[in-house]
């Protein structure tokens, strides 16, 4: 079981809510995946077009709301994002992220600091969307964070875990749990995310654009669950050299 | 009673006076759950929807929980 703040989680794949073609198969894939915790936006209300009610059948299905600040540029549109989204959804919890550069959404490592230790001491529950920075990681814990969410690879990118040494270094020294978010484009990433200590992943776009998105989504909680099994079995490790798993008899030779 | 004039994201709003936050968001269909509302910059939390009156030249900025990553 996964601890984070004051909730408890038996499942370690988080999912996000975007890009799915529509309500119904976000709804049957969040379910397939198992996930206890998902992530949602906040915007502005288009007084001309409604946007689809998604937060009835999540919240019907009794899941867990993370409502994130995306579209904040500074640490100042961020705490006014969080308390809009604690207002919207009735929960203090919050997946802090600032990504003011459109091409890469980079998180702003200097605002998300202030933001956090601002949004701590007004008792959110923050989880901060981050580089795969060590010493960030370290800071945003110090100031308060329940969780850190180092990223594998840019939003969307879907290619991987390509900051596997620096997410190796923030498992070690974390004493709040590590979240891989970002990145994950397929099950077998989400392995190694979990074969490497991260306490969970967050999903989103490999399981809302797959051609099945709920068999996809079954794909990643299969992966995670196998993932953290072998953490928690402890990993052989590498060495360069053949070690021979079969006894060296020479059977085939004259005695 | 003369109506007083407000801004609803950016679009200018008739509605008469005594009017609340709450009165407003069920005229427009907007006073379910995953709703967040500011009036000039400061937010409305939803338990003084019913009695916060609005008030003429007031800036209301809506928004609504979408999906997200």
């Amino acid at each position: 079981m996964l601890t984070i703040a004051d909730k408890t989680f038996s499942s370690r794949l988080f999912t996000g809510t975007g890009k799915f073609s529509d309500k119904q198969s976000m709804v049957d894939a969040l379910a397939a995946s198992g996930s206890q915790l998902v992530t949602m936006a906040l915007k502005r209300v288009d007084m001309k077009n409604r946007d689809d009610d998604i937060l009835a059948p999540l919240i019907a299905n009794g899941m867990n709301l993370l409502p994130n600040t995306s579209g904040a540029r500074t640490a100042k549109e961020a705490v006014f994002a969080a308390k809009l989204a604690r207002e919207a959804l009735q929960t203090n919890w919050v997946k802090l992220e600032i990504h003011p550069d459109p091409k890469y959404l980079l998180p702003d490592p200097i605002e998300t600091l202030k933001a956090a230790e601002a949004l701590a001491l007004e008792g959110f529950v923050v989880l901060p969307y981050v580089h795969a920075d060590p010493v960030l990681c370290k800071r945003l814990e110090e100031v308060g964070c329940a969780a850190v969410m180092p990223l594998g690879a840019p939003i969307g990118s879907n290619k991987g875990i390509r900051t596997q040494d620096f997410l190796e270094i923030i498992i070690e020294q974390a004493n709040v749990p590590v979240i891989v978010d970002a990145g994950i484009g397929s099950p077998s990433h989400a392995a190694l995310a979990m074969e490497l200590g991260a306490d969970a992943v967050l999903v989103n776009t490999a399981i809302a654009v797959a051609r099945n998105p709920v068999a996809m989504s079954r794909a990643f909680a299969l992966a995670v669950q196998s993932g953290r099994m072998a953490y928690e079995a402890g990993l052989a490790g590498q060495v360069q050299q053949a070690v021979a798993s079969s006894p060296l008899t020479a059977f085939l030779e004259e005695a | 009673m003369n109506e007083i004039t407000i801004t609803i994201n950016g679009q200018p709003h008739q509605v008469a006076p005594q009017t609340s936050v709450l009165d407003l968001l069920t005229t427009l269909g907007h006073a379910e759950q995953g709703m967040a509302l500011a009036i000039n910059q400061a937010i409305i939390s939803r338990s003084e929807w019913s009695e916060h009156l609005l008030q003429q030249d007031d800036d209301i900025s809506l928004f609504q929980a979408i999906a997200g990553g």
